[in-house]
C-alpha cells in the first residue's frame, strides 16, 4: 500500500496469480472492456506471440472520490507458465492481495495445487504466509464439461477456508463479484494494518 | 516515506512536505533540461511525483518502467553484478526514456526529446538523484495520516463498488 497524503490518493495492488491459461488475462480484459472509461487507464499487456502472458497485465482502475479520498487499484497478472518464476517473482512485489484464478477442470487439479505452492514459497520469501496474507480463490472455466465440484476444489485448494467464486471468465460470469470481493478484503486489511501502526505508536 | 530492506516490507507514505520538496526537484530537472516529463515511481509501479509537460499518460509508464528497472535488477543479480546507479537508458526514434534508481526501492523515469542533450540529462539526473537522496533518508517510517480508511470510508467505498460494478449477482 502506498498512501499519497498531499493528493490524498491510497494506491492498492491486487494480482492475479494461478496457473498457465486458468484465465488471469481474460479476467482482466472482461473489466477492462466493460467499464467506464472514466474510471480506467490503458490496458498494458506484455505478451507472446500465442498471447501467453510473459511479463504482466495491468490496468489502473479508479472508483472516483470517496469521502474526500482517491482509492487507486493497481491489477496486474502474472504469467503462468512455470519458467517465467522470475518473472513472477517481480510482479508480486509490493503486492496488497491476491486473487487466485484456479481452472476448474479435472485435469488441471494438479497444476492448480503447485502454482499455490509456487506462490507461497514467493510470499514466504518476501516474509508473508498463505494463512495471514489476504487472498480470494476465483474457480474459472465453470462452463466447461468435466470441471471438478465445488466440494474437491474447496477440499484441494481452500485450506484457510477462504472466500471463493464461481466463474468462466471469456463470458464475464464472476468477474466482477471476485473483483469486488478482493477490493473490499484489500481495504479492510489496509484499514487493519493501519490501526496496528497507531497503536503501536500510541 | 523509508525504503529499508524489511523482510515484510512496509507500507510507505509519501507527506506533504516531501511531495513539495520532490516537485521541486523534479521541476528544476525539467527546466534545466527541457525534459518532455519526469516522474519519481516505487519499486510497485506507484507515481509518487510527476513534472509532466507534453508528456505520455503516466500509469501505464510507470508499471512498465517498474517491471523494465526490476527485470534489470534481476539480471545484474544473475550475472554478479551489484550496480551502483542501475540506469537503463530506451532511445526511440524522438523519444528516449531513462529510468534511474534513486532510493532502494524508488526511482526516476525521465522522458525527453530531441532538444535535450543525453549528457546533459545523465548529469542533471544524476544531481537530482543527490538532492532527492535526504528527502528519502529518514530512518523512521512516516505514519499514515489520521483517518486515511476508517469505517465510513469503507462503507462508502463498498456502497460505490456496487454502483460501479454493480450487485453482487448468483
Ligand atoms: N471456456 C472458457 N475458456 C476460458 C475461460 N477463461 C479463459 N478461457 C480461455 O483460456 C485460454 C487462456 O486464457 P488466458 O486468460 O490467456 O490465461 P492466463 O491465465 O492469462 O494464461 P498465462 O498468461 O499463460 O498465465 C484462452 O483461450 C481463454 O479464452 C473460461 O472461463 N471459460
Ligand atoms: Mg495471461
Amino acid at each position: 500500500m502506498f498512501i499519497h497524503a498531499a493528493l490524498n490518493e491510497i494506491h492498492l495492488k491486487i494480482v492475479y496469480y494461478g496457473p498457465g491459461l486458468s484465465g488471469k488475462t481474460a479476467n482482466l480484459e472482461y473489466v477492462y472492456r466493460h467499464i467506464d472509461p472514466s474510471l480506467k487507464g490503458d490496458m498494458i499487456s506484455l505478451t507472446s506471440r500465442e498471447d501467453r502472458t510473459i511479463f504482466f497485465d495491468f490496468l489502473q482502475l479508479e472508483v472516483g472520490h470517496i469521502d474526500g479520498k482517491k482509492p487507486k487499484f493497481n491489477l496486474y497478472t502474472v504469467p503462468g507458465q512455470i519458467h517465467y518464476d522470475l518473472t513472477r517473482k517481480i510482479v508480486l512485489s509490493g503486492v496488497d492481495s491476491i486473487i487466485f484464478v484456479a481452472d476448474s477442470q479435472k485435469a488441471r487439479m494438479e497444476d492448480n495445487i503447485n502454482t499455490l505452492l509456487d506462490l507461497e514459497k514467493h510470499l514466504i520469501q518476501d516474509g508473508k504466509t498463505l494463512e495471514e496474507f489476504p487472498w480470494i480463490l476465483q474457480y474459472n472455466k465453470r462452463d466447461l464439461p468435466d470441471c471438478e465440484t465445488l466440494d474437491t476444489l474447496n477440499h484441494r485448494l481452500n485450506f484457510y477456508n477462504i472466500p471463493f467464486f464461481e466463474a468462466a471468465a471469456t463470458q464475464g460470469k464472476g468477474v466482477f463479484n471476485t473483483l469486488k470481493a478482493s477490493i473490499k478484503e484489500v481495504v479492510a486489511h489496509a484499514h487493519a494494518r493501519l490501526g496496528e501502526t497507531r497503536r503501536m505508536r500510541a | 516515506m523509508t525504503f529499508e530492506s524489511h523482510p515484510k516490507r512496509l507500507d510507505s507514505v509519501l507527506t506533504r512536505r516531501q511531495f513539495d520538496e520532490v516537485l521541486q526537484c523534479l521541476s528544476a530537472l525539467a527546466r534545466k533540461c527541457r525534459i518532455s516529463a519526469v516522474f519519481l515511481v516505487n519499486g510497485s509501479g506507484q507515481i509518487l511525483a510527476e513534472h509532466n509537460g507534453k508528456g505520455p499518460s503516466s500509469a501505464g509508464l510507470a508499471a512498465l518502467a517498474a517491471g523494465s528497472y526490476a527485470a534489470s535488477r534481476e539480471m545484474a543479480r544473475l550475472l554478479n553484478e551489484t550496480p551502483q546507479f542501475p540506469m537503463v537508458l530506451y532511445e526511440g526514434r524522438n523519444q528516449n526514456v531513462f529510468i534511474a534508481s534513486v532510493a532502494a526501492d524508488c526511482f526516476l523515469i525521465v522522458v525527453f526529446g530531441r532538444e535535450s542533450a543525453l549528457g546533459m540529462v545523465r548529469i542533471f539526473t544524476r544531481k537530482t538523484i543527490e538532492e532527492l537522496a535526504p528527502v528519502f533518508g529518514q530512518t523512521e517510517q512516516e505514519p499514515a495520516p489520521d483517518g486515511m480508511i476508517d469505517a465510513s470510508f469503507r462503507e462508502a467505498l463498498n456502497r460505490r463498488l456496487d454502483q460501479t460494478f454493480g450487485p453482487d449477482s448468483e
